[in-house]
């Protein structure tokens, strides 16, 4: 009895490998004649959207990532799952080409001048080219329009309107950009801009020059002291983050808010009329500038090793970069295209607001010295903005100027 | 579960078994080619061992403590062991952003991406094609200069309305004073005005040719101009074909995929049409060469030549910081641990980090032991009324997930708008002062680690045997020194282990802080480390938000240096509590 069951066992345990070994074959190699993308689960439907029939005689599978995992995980992940093409952010490109992950694009200038000049630089790393831009985003500021009446045309106008506002006890948040503990850089950067600031310089072609830090450069020095009167007078408090900031505008506790597209959505449910317009000018001579982030597509290493290099490529060089995919994208995901066409035919108000808005911005720098950047940059505005005890704004910048400049040395 | 299965009996046990084991060998023979393929020997022998093991132990009716043992020990190997040789091994190499694959990868990425494109670099439509013979070629012709002319008026269109299209002129220099000049000027003269330019130059100027720009047929030997009688067009004078080749259809070209990317046709600049996907084509130029024998890369420009420098680039020997990227992985030896003591970037927020997460885990412990035991000796009298819904409610903080209790006190602290402030009209800056953040922290962690200590402690006092006190009490002694001499002793052979694992805890409670305040606020002059970062926190933002990407070499000797710390305070706490026990025998 127990001699048969053991043979049972033996008999059963090796059908198991062999069924192992069956399931095990198909599953170890990638999906033959497949262009792999991966994206985010926002824009996942738009892309899906944009491939019903497969591109080129060739299947589309697009897969569905976190939006930050796409990046880590194209690092870590072996060739059999890796995607062919991926759809991200324009500062990305640093690391992803210096870890050898995604591979240099060649554009005609057929392509590049269909394309937004700017969005295509923001995918430019050390003078190469390693992605097309398909999307271009920035932060704006949102005006109560049933508190505000006549819109402010400088920053001391804007200033003296939301503080009279709060001193009547209209308001609780004069100004709405958020920061919280850890700042945040990205919404303060227009005012940043506005009185003179700059991160990086850069040379004529481009490249940026990391040793020419613009943190606390003359002019934004001696416009500091604009920043220890608005954290004297409560126009700005390092207090205020993302959630709070959105709360206080849309309960209209808050006549101004910095924010962008992403926000269209929560706008729409708002009961008072609001003006999407740019932070007004602070200093003459100085315009206030947002940030401009970029979503684009990329081509990984792994195309080549899944022998569909030519389509993927294609894919990114030919297709994306056109405007039908652009404006498809575009009306699926609230996003102000790249294409230059496309962008034309956007309908939609609040995103060419948006996009209005974004006159001068500069791309989010694609260098991975920026990480050393964003951590000192949005303390310094902490520091500076924090209500009583805070760091005067000079001193504040002074050392988020040393910080990176030790960072970026070492 | 040994019982359950006993008790069903010889057969549905044994089948259970099968059933068991085959599920486990299916899954090992499953994973086998994987990791064949990716070359993980160790990984396989470890898998096909244990697998093998398991067999033969379970399959066999001796050695039957064998089977408990062998499956402790291949778990044990599984999710200790090896993830620690892996920690180990990474600690000693430069893994990190910039050096993250092989040798073999790094080569091929550089020389993949070493052609680049000239300001004069020509662009082609391109039809890949066979001639007669079968042989792949591209029908190459100049990208039209009449489509260059169109997408430019559409461009100038865009900035003739500034207003309604401003957001494509970013980069584009604002009215600003001199620190634009740096951000702003980025971008190149338009690519319109210089390619078309060029582009019109490098046109063979051929006066018998029509308004066509001319059309050439690529192969490896170069490329050939095609009479203007055999090119066939559409309606629209788009190349379709030329007369003696077969355009390859849509529906084809997947099969020469592979075959087309690594088409080259030299071109008339010195360099190489080379083929943008499946329409495109330009000639790129090759930077660099790759010399196999000598395993060097020679600049074509400048004669830079770039040797491995041993630490996984290839640099050049005059420059060591004119590097080509890609890197790759290499071994470094114990340059990681020596940085934490040699750079002063580590070093300094290292020493203020490690003294801080110090105190917080002995701290934490301190104050939710004190807490909780308080609590557990009030609520332990027996005549107490509500003595159960009492120890409920106090035992909610610990029912409650902890990452959300911590994100829901990060709103509560916030000093301005949050509600402890507002309730209590304190003006305390709970969370952006040094000071204040480091209570925060440690006020969080009490709330989220005082049920616990409630919970061990009411569990101990309630093992204490009630004769001990009461012979205590005939003895003449006082409530207090019942508890000095009698209880506290007794507890705390009960609870010092627990205390120390919760020590070890604490000192990586990466949620406690992270969650919190993001190891916020920042300090001056630090660029990683905040005010509350611990080691894990700091060694998490090291590893994955530091100056240059991703620098998990680092983070890995960090981690060795946080297991070597833990493991010296818990063995000689344990060591403590063993003395402790043998004062009493």
């Amino acid at each position: 009895m127990r001699r048969t069951l053991r043979l049972i066992g033996a008999g059963s345990i090796a059908a198991a490998v062999g069924l192992g070994s069956l399931i095990a074959a198909p599953l170890a190699q990638a999906k033959p004649n497949t262009i792999v993308i991966w994206t985010d689960a926002d824009r996942a439907p738009a892309v899906r959207y944009l491939f019903p029939n497969g591109y080129k005689g060739l299947a589309v599978d697009v897969v569905v990532k976190d939006f930050g995992a796409i990046r880590d995980e194209l690092s870590k992940v072996t060739a059999d799952s890796a995607p062919d093409v991926i759809m991200g952010a324009n500062d990305w490109v640093g690391e992803l080409a210096v870890n050898g992950s995604i591979v240099k694009l060649n554009l005609s200038a057929k392509v590049k001048d269909q394309l937004s000049p700017g969005a295509v630089q923001a995918f430019n790393y050390n003078g190469s080219q390693y992605g097309v831009p398909v999307a271009i985003e920035n932060i704006a500021m949102i005006t109560n329009a049933s508190l505000i009446k006549t819109q402010p045309t400088t920053f001391a106008d804007l200033s003296t309107q939301a503080l009279a506002l709060q001193k009547a006890g209209k308001v609780t948040i004069p100004l709405a950009v958020q920061q919280g503990a850890g700042g945040d850089a990205y919404h303060m950067y227009p005012l940043f801009t506005g009185l003179g600031g700059y991160i990086f310089g850069t040379t004529p072609k481009g490249a940026y020059v990391t040793s020419n830090i613009g943190i606390d450069n003359k002019v934004f020095r001696a416009n500091s002291k604009l920043i220890d009167q608005w954290n004297k007078t409560g126009l700005l408090n390092s207090k205020v983050d993302g959630d709070i900031a959105k709360a206080a505008f849309t309960s209209g506790q808050s006549p101004f808010w910095i924010t962008g597209p992403w926000n269209i959505s929560e706008l729409a449910k708002v009961t008072f009329k609001y003006r999407i317009t740019p932070v007004p000018p602070i200093v003459d001579g100085l315009t206030p500038v947002p940030f401009i982030g970029s979503q684009g597509v990329m081509l990984t290493k792994y195309a080549a090793v899944h022998g569909v290099e030519s389509a993927a490529r294609s894919l990114v060089t030919e297709y994306m970069a056109g405007e039908k995919a652009q404006f498809n994208l575009s009306a699926k995901n609230d996003r102000y295209p790249a294409n230059l066409a496309a962008a034309k035919r956007v309908t939609n108000p609040q995103l060419k607001a948006f996009g209005a808005a974004g006159a001068g911005g500069v791309p989010i720098p694609n260098i991975s010295q920026m990480n050393s950047v964003w951590g000192p940059l949005g303390g310094a505005w902490v520091n500076s903005t924090k209500g009583e005890g805070a760091t005067p704004a000079a001193q504040a910048f002074a050392q988020a100027a040393a910080a990176v400049k030790q960072a970026v040395a070492g | 579960m040994q019982q359950l299965i006993s008790r069903m009996g010889g057969m549905p046990a044994t089948i259970l078994k099968i059933c068991f084991l085959g599920i486990i060998n299916a899954v090992a023979i499953w994973g086998i080619p994987a990791m064949v393929a990716n070359g993980s020997w160790i990984m396989l022998a470890f898998v096909v061992a244990s697998t093998a093991a398991l067999d033969f132990l379970l399959l066999g009716s001796r050695y039957v403590p064998g089977k408990y043992v062998v499956i402790g020990a291949i778990l044990l190997t599984a999710f200790q062991i090896i993830p620690v040789i892996f920690n180990i091994s990474i600690a000693f190499t430069n893994y990190s952003t910039g050096n993250i694959g092989t040798q073999d990868d790094a080569i091929t990425a550089i020389v993949r991406d070493s052609s680049q494109q000239t300001d004069s670099s020509p662009s082609y439509d391109m039809l890949p094609a066979r001639n007669d013979t079968g042989d792949l070629v591209l029908i190459l012709t100049p990208q039209d200069v009449g489509q260059l002319a169109d997408s430019g008026s559409a461009d100038a269109a865009a900035s003739d309305e500034p207003s309604a299209q401003p957001g494509f002129d970013f980069g584009v220099p604002s009215a600003s004073g001199a620190p634009m000049e740096f951000g702003g000027e980025d971008v190149a003269p338009s690519p319109v005005a210089s390619d078309a330019g060029t582009d019109d130059m490098n046109l063979p100027t051929d006066a018998e040719t029509s308004d066509y720009p001319p059309t050439y047929i690529g192969t490896d030997q170069g490329i050939d101009e095609v009479p203007a009688s055999d090119v066939q067009r559409d309606e629209f004078g788009t190349v379709t074909g030329v007369t003696g080749l077969t355009v390859v259809p849509d529906a084809d070209l997947a099969s020469i995929d592979s075959q087309l990317a690594a088409f080259k046709v030299p071109g008339p600049q010195g360099g190489y049409i080379q083929p943008q996907g499946l329409q495109t084509a330009i000639e790129l130029v090759p930077t660099l060469t790759y010399d196999p024998a000598a395993d060097t890369f020679t600049s074509i420009g400048t004669g830079t030549v770039y040797v491995d420098n041993g630490r996984g680039n290839y640099a050049n020997p005059a420059d060591p910081q004119d590097k080509l990227t890609p890197g790759w992985r290499a071994t470094v030896g114990f340059e990681n641990f020596a940085r934490v003591f040699n750079d002063p970037q580590i070093r300094e927020p290292f020493a203020m980090v490690f003294i801080w997460t110090f105190l917080y885990a002995l701290l934490s412990v301190l104050l939710t032991f004190v807490v909780g035991l308080g609590l557990a000796v009030v609520l332990n009298k027996e005549r107490m009324r509500g003595q159960r819904v009492y120890r409920s409610l106090l035992i909610i903080p610990y029912a409650v997930p902890a990452f959300l209790s911590i994100l829901v006190w990060a709103g509560l602290l916030n000093d301005d708008f949050g509600a402890l402030n507002a309730v209590t009209g304190w003006d305390i800056p709970w969370l952006f002062d040094p000071f204040w953040a480091r209570v925060s922290v440690l006020l969080v962690n009490l709330w989220l680690g005082f049920p616990y200590m409630f919970l061990v402690s009411t569990g101990a006092l309630q093992a204490i045997p009630s004769e001990l006190q009461e012979a205590a009490r005939v003895d003449g002694a006082r409530t207090f020194q019942v508890w000095r001499l009698v209880n506290m002793p007794l507890l705390l052979v009960a609870l010092t282990p627990l205390l120390i694992a919760s020590f070890a805890y604490n000192f990586n409670n990466f949620g406690g802080i992270y969650l919190l305040t993001g190891g916020g606020p920042a300090v001056p002059g630090s660029e990683v480390a905040g005010a509350t970062d611990i080691l894990i926190s700091y060694t998490y933002k090291i590893a994955f938000a530091a100056g240059e990407g991703n620098d998990y070499g680092l983070a890995a000797a960090i981690s060795i240096f946080i297991f070597f710390i833990v493991g010296t305070i818990s063995a000689l706490s344990f060591g403590r509590s063993n003395a402790l026990r043998e004062d009493r025998a």
